[in-house]
């Protein structure tokens, strides 16, 4: 049992097995998803059913996805799986994506222009910009600049 | 037949130059800028120049269609963002050879070879507008849906390393590109009752997404953006190196050309099928492609100006768009009283030599300005990342925006941002999920309009594959998957034993 | 440290300062947005379709002749998908200035029956109908249909075997093909993205024939590629005396002629303040009196409605009208899912 626990745990780590296992799910819920559409609303043969498509790239993608798994069973134990090295940074991605989510989000509370400089601010200075004066002189004029052409020439109708 | 002369002429006149000057110097910025379309601006430009005459108008117009589809490969090149759909595949190469410092060389190919599409599509549009036109009226559903098939049996080359991930790409691309109030019966599909998926995921966010945002994850996440700076190679690119590929630049012009002549299909499609073709035709370029051959950059950027040209034919000789530039064309005709239609090269003789004009004008700017920005420009990328990635930033939310005017476009980019990101971070590439989302909707609706056109006739299969273009797409289609086998054959060894 | 400390204490204040900038850009714009003045600003007009069609070349025709009455320029924007839906969503999500005004077809009528979307005419408020392109039925040049007469004739011999274009399920042709199931004429439909794709697969012999809006075929009828066999209104277009309606040839569907069935209108959100409302009519009556907006009317043969219902009482009457008789059309067709009873539309 717990050999059988520890064989597991090494086989999820495999990245093919991961991904196989997110498609294969993808692709049994949409095959699911088109089935019963299709017999559930729609009076026409298959062959003119908008949900073909989807149920054909389902079994598709599901045949796809056992591919996948089939290399990763053969790839766990192989010292392939370990091999994955180099620390990925990948909490400041994150951070960065929060801060442009909350650009999105207070462009629609405090215009574009205020917002603009506010984020461009907050993420030179999180990459390790220091320089004071040019953080203010980037961020106004690209703020600046990006709302004359956009909203002035091109009639784009920013928030 | 125009006459030369009268086409000419317009190379005189300076008031006619500097219009089209104004318009490629727009087309330079629009096109780089990804989100900002060219189709954007030239429907902004009606606007703003309904009250010019005709000719000062179509010059602009002209200025901006052919110099933005150019740039697009700009910031395709420099940051590994293409401008518009259409660039996707100068990505491929373009930013392999720019990380090396080469990017001055790649603009230059660019530049070239962007140059020599768009003239071979004008030259076409001047002799064969009326053969191309016939040849475009001939495609029937089934030769869309089998051309967007024959798009897709190009995943293959773009994804040398690994096929599988390349074609499971592809298909959530598919999955995508179905998402939005069916064309043919008006079912909504995949849009969980979200009314604003019901118009479908327009392709220019998911392109922000995927290669601007997720680029920007990327390149934080790897930790780098501090460190190194791309130096530049100080190497000379010489103009006898470069024509060297001229002869085969001519084929892929080609398959550009025709490709834009069908409405619908336009840049994306003619700019994949001719790189796949390079990887088949090329036996051995520079450098592997995918790691900065310029051979690849030649086909995709061939290819897709050379569509420009393309599309103006069934505009021009049956009022019919190729895209949706030539539609807002389309428009500037009516807006000032012309009739486009079968008869307008006959009735309006002068519209067809000032498009042509414009257009030859055009590409001599395209050629100047992309040789007098490219060392200037590609400076860009030695600018540190951390100065440059949030700017990169802020266009990204901005271009997303801009396409539609849509907040909820700028959820969507953010969304193609994040799957982009862990698709490079687990090697899957992008490329073939941007041709699947642009190609997906044209294979499904075409597919079912040819079946239901071809089920009121008498000889379902004859309706179906009977007519000549359909043969010859689906010889075409078999060579390839054939000629494709042993990536078909990898399949079968990763799944069972190698 | 103390730089982090310095950085930090000049991110606090900057964000203070912009925040206290934006809350007064705010409030100035709350208070300086109306309307003794409007307009003081270049105007957005939303087409809800793409480039090229009839209501955008409409649209823009009438944004040319509103601008100048108005003395600023009006913007054209194209915000084409889910049959309208987009760009009218983006009209009432913008700020109810006046400042972003709909130019649109007849699809904002069918959007809640056809499970689109909630909204409707009532979402807005009409400041003119403007003209409807009267629907016509073309053919191949080559075809073997010399008259109207003819092709009815052929249509009921071999139900559900002659083919017609459409641009897709509660569009106009979609309409027109159901008034030609109510007396006995079987259609193969299929359809296509838009009004040219639906001509493209006439004139390339993909299908017998196709309905489309007058406007958009006078050139092919010119040129001699598509051949001009009947109109679907209550009377023959004065460029072509001789080309008969459908009504002449079906007498039972004069009754359904009555109808426009490409009504474009300009609409604004019905939130919009009275003045503005007034100022926009008051430029729109005048901007259709430019002769050159006339000789565009003229040229096209558009049916002026304007003149037919020229205040907000008869528009709104105009509308539910309207949505009564095609509602109800697709629903019982069975194209429509929803039944309008549910929105309270009645049957007439």
């Amino acid at each position: 049992m717990k050999a059988h626990d520890r064989d597991f745990r090494e086989l999820i780590k495999v990245s093919e097995i991961q991904e196989g296992l997110l498609f294969f799910l993808c692709a049994a819920l949409l095959l699911v998803y088109s089935l019963v559409n299709h017999l559930g609303s729609i009076s026409l043969e298959w062959k003119l059913s908008p949900y073909l498509f989807p149920l054909l790239i389902a079994i598709c993608l599901g045949v796809l996805s056992v591919s996948l798994l089939a290399e990763g069973f053969r790839k766990k134990g192989t010292e392939e799986v370990g091999a994955k090295k180099g620390v990925s940074l990948w909490k400041r991605s994150i951070c960065i994506f929060l801060f442009a989510i909350c650009y999105f989000l207070l462009m629609n509370l405090i215009t574009f222009i205020p917002a603009t400089i506010l984020f461009l601010i907050v993420s030179f200075l999180y990459l390790g910009e220091r320089r004071l004066w040019l953080i203010g002189a980037l961020s106004l004029s690209t703020a600046f600049i990006v709302y004359f052409l956009f909203d002035v020439m091109l009639h784009v109708m920013l928030p | 037949m125009p006459d030369f002369m009268s086409v000419f002429a317009y190379f005189l006149d300076i008031r006619f130059v500097f219009f089209v000057l104004a318009g490629s110097l727009a087309g330079l910025f629009v096109g780089a800028i990804p989100g900002l379309s060219v189709s954007m601006a030239t429907a902004l430009l009606v606007s703003i120049t309904y009250s010019w005459d005709t000719s000062s108008a179509l010059a602009t117009i002209m200025g901006v269609y052919v110099v933005g589809v150019f740039s697009g490969a700009l910031s395709a090149i420099l940051i590994n963002i293409p401008g518009a759909p259409s660039s996707v595949v100068t990505t491929l190469d373009g930013f392999p050879l720019a990380s090396k410092g080469e990017a001055y060389k790649a603009l230059k190919y660019t530049t070239v070879y962007s140059f020599v599409g768009t003239v071979f599509g004008f030259v076409a549009l001047w002799f064969l507008v009326r053969p191309v036109s016939m040849v475009a009226l001939k495609f029937s559903p089934m030769d869309y849906f089998l051309l967007a098939f024959f798009g897709l049996t190009t995943v293959g080359s773009l994804t040398a390393k690994n096929f599988s991930k390349g074609l499971i790409s592809a298909l959530l691309g598919l999955i995508f590109s179905l998402v939005g109030i069916d064309s043919v019966v008006g079912t909504a599909r995949l849009t969980f009752g979200l009314y604003d998926l019901q118009a479908g995921i327009s392709i220019v966010p998911a392109l922000v997404g995927l290669f601007g945002f997720s680029e920007i994850l990327m390149v934080i996440s790897d930790g780098n953006f501090d460190g190194e700076v791309t130096k530049i190679a100080k190497s000379v690119v010489r103009m006898k190196d470069i024509l060297k590929h001229f002869a085969i630049s001519m084929y892929y012009a080609t398959i550009g050309t025709l490709i834009g002549a069908l409405p619908g299909a336009g840049g994306p499609v003619a700019s994949f099928i001719a790189y796949s073709q390079a990887k088949k035709i090329v036996k051995n370029p520079s450098v592997p492609f995918g790691e900065g051959a310029v051979e690849g950059i030649i086909a995709s950027e061939t290819a897709n100006n050379a569509c420009i040209g393309g599309a103006l034919i069934p505009m021009l000789a049956l009022a019919i768009p190729g895209d949706a530039v030539t539609a807002i064309i389309l428009s500037v005709f009516y807006v000032h009283g012309l009739r486009p239609g079968p008869m307008f090269i006959k009735t309006s003789p002068d519209m067809f030599h000032i498009i042509l004009a414009g257009g030859l004008i055009a590409s001599m700017f395209l050629l100047i300005l992309g040789l007098l920005v490219a060392p200037r420009i590609s400076k860009v990328i030695t600018v540190p990342k951390r100065i440059l990635l949030p700017i990169v930033g802020v266009l990204c939310v901005i271009g997303a925006f801009a396409c539609n005017n849509r907040m909820f476009d700028v959820g969507l980019m953010f969304f193609f941002g994040i799957l982009g990101y862990f698709l490079r971070k687990r090697d899957y590439s992008v490329a073939p999920m941007t041709l699947a989302i642009v190609l997906g909707g044209m294979m499904d609706s075409n597919f079912r309009r040819a079946i239901s056109l071809a089920s009121s006739e008498s000889h379902f299969m004859g309706a179906l594959f009977g007519r000549p273009i359909t043969i010859v797409l689906l010889i075409l289609i078999v060579i390839t998957i054939a000629s494709n086998i042993p990536a078909v054959k990898r399949i079968f060894s990763a799944a069972g034993n190698r | 440290m103390k730089r982090t400390k310095a950085i930090h204490g000049v991110l606090g204040t900057l964000s203070i300062c912009l925040l206290m900038l934006s809350c007064n850009g705010k409030a100035e714009s709350a208070k300086a947005a109306p309307v003794e003045t409007y307009p003081e600003k270049p105007i957005t007009m939303i087409v809800p379709y793409g480039a090229g069609g009839t209501t955008d070349l409409t649209g823009r025709q009438l944004a040319i002749q509103l601008g100048k009455q108005l003395g600023k320029s009006i913007t054209v924007v194209n915000q084409s998908g889910a049959s309208g839906y987009v760009g009218a969503k983006t009209v009432l999500d913008a700020a109810p200035d006046g400042y972003t005004v709909l130019f649109t077809a007849e699809s904002l009528g069918t959007q809640r029956v056809m499970g689109l979307s909630d909204l409707s005419y009532a979402d807005f408020i009409p400041i003119m109908a403007t003209v409807n392109d009267p629907k016509v039925i073309v053919v191949n040049k080559g075809s073997k249909y010399k008259t109207l007469a003819d092709l009815v004739s052929d249509i009921r011999a071999r139900p559900g075997k002659v083919k017609m274009s459409y641009t897709g399920p509660g569009g106009s042709g979609h309409v027109q093909a159901l008034v030609y199931n109510k007396f006995g004429m079987d259609l193969a439909l299929t359809a296509y993205p838009g009004g040219s794709d639906c001509l493209l697969a006439v004139l390339g012999d993909q299908v017998e024939f196709t309905n489309s809006n007058f406007s958009t075929v006078t050139a092919y009828i010119e040129s001699g590629d598509l051949r001009l066999l009947g109109i679907s209104a209550m009377d023959r277009l004065p460029k072509y005396p001789d080309v008969p309606t459908l009504g002449e040839v079906i007498p039972e569907a004069t009754a359904y002629m009555s109808i426009p069935f490409t009504p474009l209108s300009l609409l604004v959100d019905k939130d919009v303040p009275a003045n503005v409302v007034t100022v926009l009519r008051a430029a729109a009556a005048k901007a259709v009196q430019e002769p050159e907006w006339k000789s565009y009317v003229a040229e096209n043969c558009l049916d002026k409605l304007y003149e037919k219902y020229p205040d907000e009482a008869s528009i709104k009457s105009f509308y539910s009208n309207w949505e009564s008789v095609v509602d109800w059309l697709l629903f019982d067709a069975g194209a429509a899912k929803v039944s309008p009873e549910k929105f309270g539309i009645p049957r007439l």
